[in-house]
């Protein structure tokens, strides 16, 4: 039985209200860029970003603050435990560098706010992306079949943040394909426009799959199953989407693995 | 492991957390424990000693609250100092109902951190101090005859001697006989204290409500 993600509803955020400005001859012009700060644009338009953000800070400042102040403990014995205050300060500098980790994963985020939109190809970004990975899919092992419509595939889109999505998409699908027997390795991606106006992108593993508990949880930033994992992929996917004006979403496959989705408006 | 230095449990999923705490914790002087969930928590051994348990509300997988609700059926019901970076008021609320010491938000302070921690530990040592209490009155109970049972289980609801006698169908003397040893076996050093202890051991009310009807016409 098929299960959805809980992020089917509306896009994250509303269609770009900026104006689109593609000239007669099909070259692209930047899309002017917003000049809010930081925090009002993540707290106004993200909220939920912003109080996951801000729990992932609590973890490593709890670990920071509770070093320091045992290390100053650690000093003040008789004799001072050097070692284990040593120990306490590796650590702290530990923590600080996963926090700087953290907000640079965050500027992702932000970048998407810009979005260099150009007429082009669904299929041809899918194209580009297999080619990246084809290597990756040789040695996996991992049979790619591509089932690309014909029909209006051409979108309004920024090449390269799509080329991210996509990537990551089959990247998770290559990690879910890990544990699997050879011949169950196969990844399927179609393109199709079932709905006049909406381009479809279907990105299909048929790898391990995932719980009940991590479907509900899969395009929440910082929510990661990988151990080292950030945790931002499939957030930052979402977010890309959502300023293109679609939505992205998953579903479990009938037999085995998931299908992650996403729609563009079309041309 | 010493019985009366205190072990504090800390239970959270993020390690590096998990280790900053037991190194704050064990550098003012406690023995610390860590577990990185519920699950592994609930399988350990707890010592006898006073503990106390600082859990994280948020645990991956599984709700703190869930295994505070676990805890409070089990034999050994630790205290429990939450800590969360969440920090919503109708959460707080149901886990101080629930019977928490405290609530506390990371990042957490070293005073408010020690200073809930010192409360859930004397909390801890008055329950298990009146565990054994009540361990040990049990077992005194144990040495009482059943005719010795009734005996007390009369004079606590405060009957005379000779209205015992009566309810009991013998004479004073026996009665009189009967309530030393109980005095004695139970070590009370007044009916007072008697009293105290059979409400302890659950020894009364049953008793007498049984015997009642019997008294109640002399």
């Amino acid at each position: 039985m098929a299960t959805h993600s809980d992020d089917s509803h509306a896009p994250q955020s509303p269609m770009p209200r900026r104006k689109r400005a593609i000239r007669r001859d099909g070259k692209h012009r930047r899309m002017p860029e917003e000049s809010v700060g930081l925090l009002p644009q993540l707290t106004a338009n993200r909220p939920w970003e912003f109080a996951a953000l801000a729990h992932e800070l609590k973890q490593p400042l709890t670990a920071i603050l509770s070093n320091a102040q045992a290390a100053r403990h650690l000093l003040d014995l008789d004799p001072p435990d050097l070692q284990e205050a040593r120990t306490s300060l590796a650590d702290i500098i530990a923590d600080a560098r996963r926090t700087t980790e953290v907000l640079r994963g965050l500027q992702a985020f932000v970048a998407t706010g810009a979005l260099d939109l150009t007429l082009l190809n669904i299929n041809d970004v899918v194209r580009e992306t297999i080619g990246l990975v084809h290597n990756n899919a040789t040695a996996q092992g991992v049979m790619i079949t591509l089932h690309l419509s014909d029909d209006f595939p051409l979108i309004y889109g920024d090449r390269i943040q799509l080329r991210q999505v996509l990537l990551n998409l089959v990247r998770n699908a290559f990690e879910a394909m890990h544990q699997v027997e050879d011949e169950g390795r196969a990844l399927i991606v179609r393109t199709s426009s079932a709905t006049p106006g909406i381009m479809t992108v279907e990105v299909e593993d048929h790898g391990m799959g995932v719980d009940e508990m991590t479907m509900a949880r899969l395009f929440h930033p910082f929510f990661t199953t990988k151990s080292g994992g950030m945790g931002l992929g499939l957030a930052l996917c979402r977010s890309i989407i959502a300023a293109h004006g679609g939505w992205i979403w998953a579903t479990q496959n009938p037999d085995r693995g998931l299908t992650i989705s996403f729609t563009l408006p079309a041309v | 492991m010493d019985e009366t230095t205190p072990t504090v449990f800390v239970v959270d999923d993020d390690a590096s957390v998990r280790c900053a705490l037991a190194r704050l914790i064990r550098s003012i002087g406690m023995q610390v424990e860590t577990f990185a969930s519920g699950r592994e928590f609930l399988g350990c051994q707890v010592p006898d000693g006073p503990a106390c348990l600082v859990l994280d509300l948020r645990l991956s997988g599984e709700n703190g609250l869930v295994l505070q609700d676990a805890l409070r059926t089990s034999e050994r019901r630790l205290p429990i100092v939450f800590l969360t970076g969440h920090g919503t008021v109708p959460i707080c609320v149901q886990a101080l109902k629930a019977g928490a010491v405290d609530f506390l938000l990371k990042p957490v302070d070293e005073q408010d951190l020690l200073e809930a921690i010192s409360r859930a530990i004397a909390v801890d040592r008055c329950t298990q101090d009146n565990r054994r209490k009540r361990a040990a009155l049990a077992w005194r109970a144990k040495m009482l005859t059943p005719r010795e049972r009734e005996v007390m289980a009369l004079v606590v609801t405060g009957l005379l001697n000779k209205q015992i006698a009566d309810a009991l169908g013998t004479c004073e003397k026996t009665i009189k006989v009967h309530r030393a040893h109980v005095m004695q076996k139970m070590q009370a050093m007044s009916v007072a204290e008697l009293v105290r202890m059979a409400d302890a051991v659950g020894i009364g009310d049953a008793y007498a409500s049984q015997l009642q009807p019997l008294y109640a016409a002399g």
